[in-house]
């Protein structure tokens, strides 16, 4: 792949796919490394994206296949806690939780944290999914397609996803969900 | 507006993402790619070459090979997997290629391989099960009528759970979910191909193998029955829908009994304990960082805040203890040199700390 080629597919998918490493890492350091080493490792794999098709389902697939490798290098556990963030770096404070609320903040930002960190909690399972639904903005086919599994599998891993978040809601008192 | 518009229309809200890459991020991966560009340049005509060889054989068998469907080498191929296409041209590779057909399909069993990182995929669980097992299967519609591809409306409205079993154990404990297991797969020529790969079982092959294809997505008592006595596992010829059974010949000198049972105990203690460690275990062979041990009160929210050698660590104290709970919680934090628990006492009071793992 020429340059040429990799800044057109940065410019074109680059925001999508920054948004997809920040959700799954909470952490720009961590985000910042992921979605380069996402790019770099398209350029190696360029031969494999078909431009009529999904190059940014593409992209995405390696993105979470990355992610996943790493999840593994560093030996995490699977045991970390769940409704946590945890920052490497106090000057990246997180968005799920905001520790310094303005007195004026309103209840749709109250709400939006609470549906962030549910959505944080979930395994990856649900949460690849989840991200690429509606944060990288693919269809179900699309991740079908790059998760490699049925649609079917795809469409209720975002059932199941949704049911979880909206249980964790109500548990919180938004009852109206 | 239904419970299912709100959720939805709020999760679309709420994590869609305003980060954006910098410019400098984009501009650093762009001479990276230029950096690595130049390096590449010495060898690109004899990847070509090699590409055009490979063109050249693919296109040979295509044309002379009398069986109609794709190798197991050139599934893997096919579905981007290198290094295990390679693993299916070597010695350990087993080609099988027998065809059962069961309730309108043809399913052949094309090849099984088992090693240590044949994969390009790498498996989260290979660090604590090294070596892992890939076997391909070829389903077909038995009146011809092509396998939906991905694209295809119908695709994925017949599932197939594909699986290896083992002689003596009951396939509804030890099945493909339990064994850490995954797949891929493609449709191609209206072909169905799928690479299942689980733990590495070349050590039950002294005691028998079977591969287990049944038309569901998840395993189906009702499709096998299981002989207590004897270990067997047959079909159920009463079953509506395909439930087809292959003997896996993997050459049984490969079997270890006390490998084998070692795995055994540790999926059972698994199911069981539901892959909890054992944290005070872990704790006593390490030390506890002194000047990390805080107390910490949660907000209103029941959210707690701890903050100690440059880590900002926030967590829901709801989730992290029962009703009542005293004592350690049951979710703590690991990573490569630390350990980050979380205690109450019997008067409600809650200290974090930090164990170094020695």
């Amino acid at each position: 792949m020429d340059v040429a080629e990799l800044s057109q597919l940065i410019e074109s998918y680059g925001k999508d796919v920054y948004g997809f490493c920040f959700k799954l890492t909470r952490n720009k350091h961590q985000a910042d490394d992921l979605y380069q080493e996402t790019f770099l490792r398209t350029t190696e794999l360029c031969h494999k994206i078909d431009n009529a098709q999904n190059p940014k389902g593409f992209i995405i697939a390696i993105a979470a296949k990355t992610w996943k490798n790493q999840m593994r290098k560093y030996s995490w556990r699977h045991r970390i806690a769940k409704m946590i963030s945890f920052q490497d770096d106090l000057h990246n404070e997180p968005q799920m939780i905001e520790t310094n609320t303005p007195e004026g903040s309103t209840l749709k930002n109250e709400l939006y944290t609470i549906v962030d960190t549910a959505s944080a909690s979930l395994n990856d399972k649900l949460k690849i999914p989840l991200y690429m639904y509606y944060t990288a903005e693919l269809s179900v086919d699309e991740i079908a397609l790059v998760l490699k599994v049925p649609t079917g599998t795809v469409k209720s891993r975002l059932y199941k996803a949704r049911k979880m978040i909206k249980e964790y809601m109500e548990e919180n008192g938004y009852e109206r969900f | 507006m239904k419970d299912f518009e709100k959720i939805d229309k709020l999760l679309c809200e709420a994590i869609s993402s305003n980060n954006e890459p910098d410019e400098k991020l984009n501009q650093k991966i762009i001479n990276e790619a230029k950096k690595r560009n130049r390096k590449k340049y010495p060898n690109r005509k004899i990847v070509s070459t090699v590409a055009i060889a490979i063109l050249i054989a693919a296109t040979s068998i295509s044309v002379f090979a009398i069986w109609h469907l794709l190798t197991s080498k050139q599934v893997a191929e096919n579905i981007g997997n290198e290094s295990l296409s390679i693993a299916f041209e070597g010695e350990d590779a087993v080609i099988i290629n027998q065809t059962q057909k069961s309730c309108g399909y043809k399913v052949t069993l094309l090849g099984i391989v088992s090693g240590k990182n044949i994969s390009d995929f790498e498996s989260t669980v290979e660090n604590i099960y090294p070596g892992r097992t890939y076997a391909v299967v070829a389903i077909e519609n038995d009146a011809g009528k092509p396998m939906p591809d991905l694209h295809d409306e119908e695709y994925g409205k017949v599932s197939f759970f594909v699986s290896p079993l083992i002689k003596g154990q009951d396939p509804k404990d030890f099945n493909i979910f339990e064994m850490n297991g995954g797949y891929s797969q493609i449709v191609k020529d209206g072909i169905m191909y799928r690479i299942v790969e689980c733990d590495n079982i070349e050590v039950f092959a002294d005691r028998g193998l079977y591969l287990s294809i049944i038309s569901s997505t998840s395993y189906d008592v009702k499709a096998y029955n299981f002989n207590t006595e004897t270990g067997e596992i047959t079909r159920n010829t009463d079953y509506e829908g395909v439930n087809i059974l292959f003997d896996l010949p993997i050459d049984s000198s490969k079997g270890n009994y006390e490998k084998a049972e070692k795995y055994l105990k540790e999926l059972t203690a698994q199911q069981t304990s539901q892959d909890q460690i054992d944290i005070e275990y872990l704790l006593a062979e390490s030390t506890l960082i002194q000047d990390s041990v805080q107390e910490v009160i949660p907000d209103e929210k029941g959210i707690i805040t701890y903050k100690f050698d440059g880590k900002n660590l926030k967590a829901d104290i709801n989730i992290m203890f029962k009703e009542g709970q005293i004592g350690l919680s049951d979710n703590y934090y690991i990573d490569n040199n630390k350990i980050l628990v979380f205690s109450r006492d019997i008067e409600g009071v809650i200290t974090v700390m930090t164990y170094m793992k020695k």
